[in-house]
C-alpha cells in the first residue's frame, strides 16, 4: 500500500519537488537560527512569539476540525461522508505533525525538547498540549491506517479501532482546547484572558479546517477523477456556514466585553488591532481585511444558492481560510503582547529567513499530505477497476 | 472595625485592593504568617525599593548588576537584557498635573511566580527561601515565562553575549530565558545582592534588602510599618519586591 506513494505521474514529482524546495530553504534558514539565534526573526523582549507560534495556533485548528467529519460518519453512520473520512484523517495526521515542528523552531534550545517529557510538569499547559498533540497524532496514524486498510481489503475494519475512533472524538477537541489555555490563564496578557478563547478556537477551526477539505476534495476530483460526493461537499459547506457564524458571534462577544466595560487593559488591544496605538499599526490593515472578508463569507454561505454552485462555494472557502488565518494565525498571538504588561507599544513584522522556515514546515506538512493523499487516490483507482 | 482602618492595618498586602477583592488575599497572607512562625521556613529575601531617595540620574545599581551577572547589553532594545532598569511613568493625560516618575523595575520575586508555574521543564522553580531561579541547562527557550511575567521581568537570550566582565559567574548562551535572582550566588557566600552594595556605595541607601522572616531586620520593620506599596499587589503572584514613594 505504501509503495504507491514512491510511484506516480510526472505531475505528481513535480509537486513533490516544489515540496522538497520548500523544505530545503527552510532548512537552510533553520541552520542559520541555530546558530546566530532567534535574532535572526523579527521577535524581540516585547514580542517574543511571532510567526510560529501562530502558525501552530492554525494549524491545531485544522488538526481538530478532522472530528467535523469523523463524528457525523462513526458516531451517526452518515454514509455520505464515507470516501471523505480517509481525507480529513490525512489533513488531521499532516496538521498535527506540522505543529510539533513549529514549537521546535520557535525553541531557544530546540535540542532540549525532549525536556518536555523527561521532565513532566502537571502545572503547565505546554506539557498537557505536547501530549494531547501526539496522542492525536498516534490516534489519527492508527485509526487512518487500520480503517484504510481493512476498507483495501474489502473487510469491515478490526473491532478494536472503535474504542479509538471514539476517544479520537473529545481528544480532538481537546487539543485545540488546550492550545487556547495556553494564553488565556495567564493574568499577564489581558486580551487572552477570556474565557471565550477555548470557543472561538474551536469555531474558527470548524470553518477553516472543513473549508480547506471541500477545497481538497474539489481539486482531487478536478485532478484525479476521485470524488467524494456532491452531497459530502455541501454537508460541509453547512458545517462551515455555521462554525463561520459562530465563530463570528464569539468575537463580537469579545468585542461587546472589551469596549462596553472600557478598561484600558482590553480596550487598548483592540485599538491595537484595528487603528494601531502611537503610531504603530502594521496590524490594522490585515485585520480589517480579513474580518471583512470573514463577514461577508459568512453572509454569503448562509444563503443554500450560494453555497450549492461548487465554483462560488471554492471562493468562498478560499475567504473563510484566509480570514481565519490573519485572525489566528497573525492577529491573536501578536497582539496579545501589545500593549505589553508594562505598555509598551512594539510592533513585531516577521523576517525574511523567519518566513523561509515557517515555508519549510509548511512544507513537510504539504510532502507528508500529498503522499498520504497519493496512497489513498492509488490503491481507491486499482478498487474501481477490479 | 473601619473598612479603611482595617485595610490601612492589613498593610502592603492589600496595597491597590479594593474591599470586595480582599477576601482570598486575606487567606494568602494568614498561610505566609504561619509560615513564617514555622521554623523550617528559614530565610525568606525581600527588597524595599525607597524611590524618595533614588536619583533618577545614577546608574550605579544597573551598572553593578551588568557587571557582577554577566547581564548581555547588545545595544538595541530588542535584544538588550536587563535585571535591573529604570522605567519612566509618564501620566497618560498632561493637563492632569502629575509629574513623570522614574522607577526601578525588577524581578518582584513573586512568592507565587507565574514564570515557574508555566514553565513545561521546571526549568524556572522557587528556591525555600523564595528566590526565583532558573537553570539554563535546563531551558529549553520557549519564551512562555516572559509571557506569563506581570512584571515584564523576565528576559531572553535572542544572542550570545559578546562580553563576560565576571568570571566566576557563568554567562548565558543564546536561546535560554534570564531574570533577577537577587544574586542568589552572592547570598550563599554570606553577601548581599550587587545592585544593593552600588547603591549604598554610591550614597543613596534607595534599595533595602534583607529577611522578612527576621523581625529584627530593616526590611521586616519598614514592612510591618505598611507603608510600602508593591506592583499589581491585586494580582495573586506576592511579590517580594515594595516600593517607598510610588
Amino acid at each position: 500500500m505504501l509503495e504507491a506513494a514512491f510511484r506516480g505521474s510526472k505531475r505528481y514529482w513535480i509537486l513533490l519537488g516544489v515540496w522538497s524546495t520548500l523544505i530545503l530553504i527552510g532548512a537552510i534558514s533553520f541552520s542559520r537560527q541555530l546558530t546566530e539565534g532567534l535574532t535572526i526573526t523579527g521577535m524581540s523582549q516585547d514580542v517574543s512569539w511571532g510567526i510560529y507560534i501562530a502558525q501552530f495556533t492554525f494549524l491545531v485548528g485544522v488538526a481538530a476540525s478532522a472530528v467535523m467529519v469523523v463524528l457525523p460518519y462513526y458516531l451517526h453512520d452518515y454514509k455520505a461522508f464515507g470516501k471523505l473520512v480517509i481525507l480529513g484523517e490525512g489533513l488531521a495526521i499532516s496538521a498535527v505533525l506540522m505543529c510539533p515542528l513549529f514549537i521546535l523552531v520557535d525553541l531557544g534550545q530546540p535540542q532540549r525538547f525532549t525536556n518536555v517529557l523527561l521532565h513532566p510538569t502537571m502545572n503547565s499547559m505546554m506539557f498537557w498540549d505536547s501530549l494531547a498533540l501526539m496522542g492525536y497524532l498516534v490516534l489519527n496514524l492508527v485509526i487512518g491506517a487500520t480503517t484504510f486498510d481493512a476498507e483495501r481489503k474489502g473487510g469491515p475494519p478490526p473491532r478494536w479501532v472503535k474504542p479509538l475512533i471514539l476517544l479520537s472524538i473529545p481528544v480532538a477537541v481537546s487539543i485545540h482546547t488546550v492550545t487556547a489555555f495556553l494564553y488565556s490563564g495567564l493574568e499577564a496578557r489581558p486580551f487572552w484572558m477570556t474565557a471565550i478563547l477555548a470557543p472561538r478556537f474551536l469555531a474558527s477551526a470548524f470553518a477553516s479546517g472543513p473549508s480547506l477539505l471541500i477545497l481538497i476534495s474539489l481539486t482531487l476530483r478536478g485532478l484525479k477523477k476521485f470524488d467524494v460526493g456532491r452531497e459530502a461537499i455541501q454537508k460541509l459547506a453547512l458545517i462551515v456556514a455555521y462554525a463561520m457564524v459562530i465563530n463570528i458571534f464569539f468575537t463580537g462577544v469579545e468585542f461587546f466585553t472589551a469596549l462596553y466595560s472600557d478598561m484600558p487593559h482590553h480596550v487598548h488591544a483592540f485599538e491595537y488591532m484595528f487603528m494601531g496605538l502611537e503610531g504603530q499599526n502594521v496590524l490594522a490593515p490585515w485585520m480589517w481585511t480579513g474580518m471583512s472578508i470573514a463577514i461577508i463569507c459568512a453572509v454569503l454561505l448562509i444563503v443554500p444558492k450560494f453555497r450549492a454552485n461548487e465554483r462560488f462555494l471554492a471562493i468562498l472557502c478560499v475567504g473563510v481560510i484566509a480570514s481565519i488565518w490573519i485572525e489566528k494565525g497573525m492577529g491573536i498571538v501578536v497582539t496579545g503582547f501589545v500593549p505589553s504588561p508594562l505598555g509598551k507599544v512594539v510592533a513585531y513584522t516577521p523576517t525574511a529567513p523567519e518566513l523561509a522556515i515557517t515555508a519549510g514546515v509548511y512544507g513537510i506538512g504539504l510532502l507528508v499530505l500529498t503522499m498520504l493523499y497519493k496512497i489513498v487516490v492509488t490503491v481507491r483507482e486499482r478498487q474501481q477497476v477490479m | 472595625m473601619d473598612r479603611r482602618i482595617f485595610l490601612k492595618k492589613s498593610g502592603p498586602a492589600l496595597a491597590g485592593v479594593s474591599g470586595a477583592m480582599s477576601l482570598p488575599i486575606l487567606a494568602s497572607c494568614s498561610s505566609q504568617d504561619a509560615q513564617a512562625d514555622s521554623p523550617l521556613a528559614g530565610k525568606k529575601w525581600g527588597m524595599v525599593i525607597d524611590l524618595t531617595r533614588c536619583q533618577s540620574d545614577c546608574t550605579a545599581c544597573m551598572d553593578a548588576c551588568r557587571q557582577e551577572n554577566n547581564v548581555a547589553l547588545h545595544g538595541d532594545p530588542r535584544w538588550d537584557v536587563h535585571w535591573i532598569r529604570r522605567a519612566t511613568i509618564r501620566p497618560k493625560d498632561e493637563s492632569s498635573g502629575l509629574e513623570e516618575k522614574s522607577v526601578l523595575l525588577m524581578c518582584n520575586q513573586c512568592d507565587n511566580p507565574p514564570c515557574a508555574q508555566v514553565c513545561p521543564v521546571q526549568a524556572t522553580y522557587k528556591r525555600e527561601d523564595g528566590i526565583v531561579l532558573i537553570d539554563h541547562h535546563r531551558c529549553i527557550g520557549c519564551r512562555y515565562c516572559m509571557i506569563a511575567c506581570p512584571y515584564n521581568a523576565r528576559f531572553f537570550n535572542y544572542k550570545d553575549n559578546p562580553e563576560w566582565p565576571n568570571k566566576e559567574y557563568p554567562r548565558r548562551s543564546h536561546g535560554v530565558a534570564e531574570s533577577c535572582h537577587f544574586c542568589a550566588h552572592l547570598l550563599d557566600k554570606g553577601g548581599r545582592p550587587a545592585c544593593v552594595e552600588a547603591c549604598e556605595q554610591a550614597g543613596q541607601r534607595a534599595l533595602i534588602f534583607g529577611d522578612m522572616n527576621d523581625p529584627e531586620s530593616e526590611i521586616a520593620q519598614l514592612v510591618k510599618e505598611g507603608l510600602l506599596k508593591r506592583i499589581r499587589a491585586d494580582w495573586g503572584t506576592e511579590p517580594k519586591v515594595y516600593y517607598q514613594g510610588l
